[in-house]
């Protein structure tokens, strides 16, 4: 009975594209004969037809790209090292956090009063004292609305609506920061916004919502309040100057900004 | 299946966390992940190499979740299509409420979707196409080209039960895969030599 060439060929190196002309050739040639035994090494190593066609559709890596894949392992040890949720961010983007930072610091015209933490009265509304800019920031609330939210971690899937009070007109611009600290613009107003109370965002495709599908860990929504309309890299940036939850403010040349950021805990999925 | 058996070890040693074996688990498995994942990614190598991350620790840290050892390369590659599926779905997602500051909503058609049911087809005609007239061929002929979706509906127009109906289909499936598998194989020998870069 004739040897079956795929139960001893490392499948890892034909999936990756590093197996030799001489050991493709001689598979290619053996899959062609009748051979129950390669039916059978599929089916355990449990590659389906659509991974199947997702292989055939990748293009052939080089041997530079295979040693560069496998150069990522410092990345993955590390991450596997941190809690749950955290995770090693790619030197490019860890650049781009450190640039907005270094904005939020103070360069390029950039001013972030440390002595303003303003917080909630007892009443709710935030008091005006320690802001350097030309007027006390619009007040806002940002809150999330949907199914879970209040009972720990929401669940993978998640679907929420953003809701918000603004004391007066204002630009409004909702940032969101994912587990891994990448940031982005969710919403921003293309005019200034009359005085509200629980208003929904409206955007081009409807409320303004937020699902978690599959990224698990400590979400940051941050509603900034702006009397000018702010530049998508400044609304970028207003999301690096603050840390803390619920209200506070920041100063973007002498204009004051009002905040209000929530944290939100979310499960993940099936890996 | 002295591979697989290597392979299964190196998994059993994981899901009781050895160091060295998951590290081997990356260094053998790393490449097809990236490779999965740059074309998941159009070519985007800092995209495809946060994925392949993302997909390894994911998979590492929930390995006693995988009950058959041996399923490893089908499940961290299935995990790397997920994932890329996943994020896509959320770009898009985000897209649509940028408003209009940032940029219109961009649609797009997924050119994946059409390539797979192109390729699909095909291979799945060459399959059939190498069968003999017999059973087999004639069950694979209604569900793949008559459009008939339902094993029960199949079964009632041959005359056999559902379970000889899905028992046919299932052999089907595994000879297309090993097609499938061999087109795989035979494309990289001509691609032998060359890169993405």
């Amino acid at each position: 009975m004739r040897r079956c060439l795929l139960e001893d060929m490392p499948l890892d190196r034909l999936l990756g594209g590093e197996a030799s002309a001489e050991e493709r050739g001689a598979l290619a040639r053996h899959l062609e004969e009748e051979c129950a035994s390669c039916e059978r090494v599929l089916e355990a190593a449990s590659l389906d037809e659509a991974t199947l066609l997702l292989l055939l559709r990748a293009p052939a890596i080089s041997a530079q790209e295979q040693a560069d894949a496998r150069a990522l392992w410092p990345r993955v040890e590390q991450a596997l090292a941190a809690p749950a949720g955290a995770t090693v961010i790619s030197l490019a983007r860890r650049k781009w956090i450190l640039a907005a930072t270094a904005l939020a610091a103070g360069i390029a015209g950039f001013g972030v009063l440390s002595s303003w933490p303003p917080r909630p009265s007892d009443d709710g509304s935030i008091g005006s004292t320690g802001l350097k800019g030309d007027a006390p920031p619009a007040q806002v609330e940002l809150r999330l609305v949907g199914l879970g939210l209040g009972t720990g971690c929401l669940p993978n899937g998640a679907l929420t609506e953003l809701r918000y009070d603004l004391d007066r007109e204002a630009h409004l611009y909702v940032l969101h920061q994912d587990p891994e600290g990448r940031s982005e613009i969710l919403y921003a107003s293309g005019q200034a916004l009359a005085p509200k109370k629980d208003g929904v965002f409206e955007a081009a495709s409807g409320h303004l919502g937020y699902r978690f599908d599959d990224e698990p860990g400590d979400h940051r929504f941050v509603l900034a309040a702006s009397d000018v309309r702010l530049e998508p890299r400044e609304a970028t940036t207003v999301l690096a100057t603050t840390t803390a939850e619920g209200a506070s403010a920041v100063v973007i040349d002498g204009r004051s900004v009002g905040l209000f950021a929530v944290r939100i805990c979310a499960s993940g999925g099936e890996p | 299946m002295e591979y697989l058996h290597e392979v299964r070890d190196l998994v059993l040693r994981a899901q009781r966390g050895e160091d060295a074996a998951q590290s081997e688990l990356f260094r053998r498995f790393a490449p097809a992940a990236y490779r999965v994942s740059l074309s998941l990614s159009r070519g985007n190598r800092a995209e495809a190499e946060d994925l392949v991350q993302e997909v390894f620790v994911s998979c590492l840290r929930h390995l006693d979740e995988l009950r058959e050892p041996s399923h490893f390369p089908g499940w961290l590659l299935r995990a790397v299509r997920n994932r890329a599926i996943n994020r896509a779905v959320q770009d898009q997602n985000r897209r649509r409420l940028l408003d209009s500051l940032i940029e219109p909503p961009i649609a797009e058609a997924d050119p994946f979707e059409a390539y797979a049911k192109e390729e699909q087809l095909r291979l799945v005609r060459a399959v059939f196409e190498s069968l003999d007239p017999g059973p087999l061929k004639e069950t694979a002929q209604l569900y793949y080209f008559d459009g008939i979706e339902s094993a029960v509906e199949i079964g009632a127009r041959l005359g056999i039960p559902k379970s000889t109906v899905t028992t046919r289909l299932d052999r089907f499936r595994q000879l297309l895969k090993k097609r499938m598998f061999a087109a795989l194989v035979s494309r990289d020998e001509v691609h032998a030599g060359g890169g993405h870069r």
